[in-house]
């Protein structure tokens, strides 16, 4: 019997059909047939038959009761509209996190098995020059020297080169600029800020510009260059040279 | 062959005046409480009987009742007038007793595998009560066996349709399907009854 068959039985047996139907499907039956529609009216009958439960027993007071008991609480506004925050900024979150990674390809993966080079052997196309103190007569110990004569700035080191010492240069005050730059800030405490008191600290003269006298005055004086050895720098890393201009220190590091 | 059929729904089908409910849910909805329990007392009979067929044990059946109000109360300010407040009811019903009927058939596997099979005649999984045994009609007693052995969404449908009587459009809305897809469910729900009603039925005979 096909499927669609037993369909039509189905329907027969609950009363989904019309007398006419059912009477034509009933003229068309074989033995398989009727044995299937006859199952299915007894399954009908027997659900007929089923026993009543019985009244319900809940009252209304017991479901007062347990209505009070369930703490029946109205929605405040931020239930309502915080789950939906919340799926708007995750929204946002995987747009940026998409729209990210299509302006940004991944890049060619790291190939391991070739070296990567940190340096080359060729030369910075142009050397660094520091001068700190323009207006002072060269010093007699350049930055050329702390590094080594064959060694232009901003040369890079390869990794197979021995560790080298790195070299601080510190530029001591010498005590003429110390006393003046305390002086002007005394005068700058006092409130007073008189020519005069600047004047005191220069020496008696009161200078054309203050200011810039007090600021210039460590390159009045010849400075001091101190050679520090520092610690080792790290092994291998590539040379970087940094040349601090404030008026203390120096530093040439590697 | 005279079947003697009849349409179904008329044995437990209560004709309910929708008007009257759609005002009581009205006032229901503006803060009165006395119409909520008259909502109550009309419909609490439609729903015990929906739930003393999913959960044949009338504790059981009591408690989803009480259940389904609660809910019904706490939700009210959902229900739109579309649906008939009964299809509403039922909805909420067979969610329930769905998942009572799962929650329960997960405890009673674990207890029989825990007592491995000795603990069978006392637990809920036995649908047999007292009455049973007096009815002494084994047609009836085979179908209750085979009711409570189908899966919940089947006997959810069978209950529905063939001992509420609901429409299929009724029971599509209940179902969140098209009308052709309650049929359907329908359809499967009574062959899967009828398979497990044989095995039964066979006994009785021989």
């Amino acid at each position: 019997m096909k499927e669609k068959d037993v369909d039509q039985l189905i329907a027969a047996a609950f009363g989904e059909l019309s007398a006419q139907e059912t009477a034509r499907l009933e003229s068309g039956l074989d033995a398989e047939g009727q044995a299937t529609m006859v199952a299915f009216a007894k399954m009908r009958a027997a659900m007929g038959q089923l026993p009543d439960p019985g009244p319900c027993q809940v009252s209304p007071e017991m479901l007062r009761d347990r209505i009070l008991n369930a703490g029946v609480q109205t929605r405040s506004p931020w239930a309502l509209w915080l789950p939906r925050v919340g799926l708007g900024g995750l929204a946002a979150v995987l747009g940026f996190v998409v729209m990210n990674s299509l302006t940004k390809p991944n890049e060619s993966p790291v190939n391991t098995t070739t070296p990567v080079q940190v340096a080359t052997s060729k030369p910075a196309p142009k050397p660094i020059v520091v001068d700190t103190t323009p207006e002072l007569e060269p010093a007699p110990l350049s930055t050329g020297a702390i590094l080594g004569p064959d060694r232009p700035i901003g040369e890079a080191d390869v990794r197979d080169e021995p560790r080298r010492v790195v070299r601080k240069v510190r530029r001591a005050e010498t005590p003429v600029v110390k006393e003046q730059s305390k002086a002007v800030a005394e005068a700058k405490l006092d409130g007073v800020g008189s020519d005069t008191a600047r004047g005191a600290a220069f020496g008696g003269s009161a200078p054309t510009a203050p200011m810039i006298a007090a600021e210039a005055a460590p390159l009045m004086s010849e400075p001091t260059v101190v050679i520090v050895d520092a610690e080792e720098g790290e092994v291998g890393a590539p040379v970087a040279i940094e040349v601090s201009a404030a008026t203390e220190d120096v530093g040439i590091k590697g | 062959m005279e079947l003697g059929l009849t349409m179904p729904g008329t044995t437990f089908g209560a004709s309910v005046d929708r008007d009257a409910d759609q005002e009581l849910v009205r006032r229901a909805k503006a803060g009165d409480y006395s119409a909520f329990e008259q909502l109550f007392v009309r419909h609490r009979q439609l729903v015990y009987r929906f739930a003393y067929q999913m959960a044949p044990r009338q504790d059981d059946a009591e408690d989803i009742v009480q259940e389904v109000f609660v809910r019904a109360y706490q939700n009210l300010s959902r229900y739109r007038d579309e649906a008939k407040f009964t299809t509403w009811l039922l909805r909420i019903a067979t969610n329930l007793a769905t998942d009572k009927a799962r929650m329960t058939q997960r405890r009673s596997n674990l207890e029989q595998k825990e007592a491995k099979g000795a603990l069978e005649w006392m637990t809920v999984g036995n649908t047999e009560d007292a009455n049973d045994n007096l009815e002494g009609e084994y047609q009836v007693q085979a179908l209750r066996k085979a009711l409570a052995a189908l899966p919940v969404h089947h006997r959810s449908v069978i209950v529905l349709r063939d001992l509420e009587g609901r429409e299929y459009s009724e029971i599509a809305e209940m179902l969140g399907c098209s009308i052709g897809g309650a049929k359907l469910r329908v359809l499967r729900a009574r062959r899967a009854l009828k398979e497990r009603m044989i095995p039964l039925m066979e006994g009785f005979v021989n």
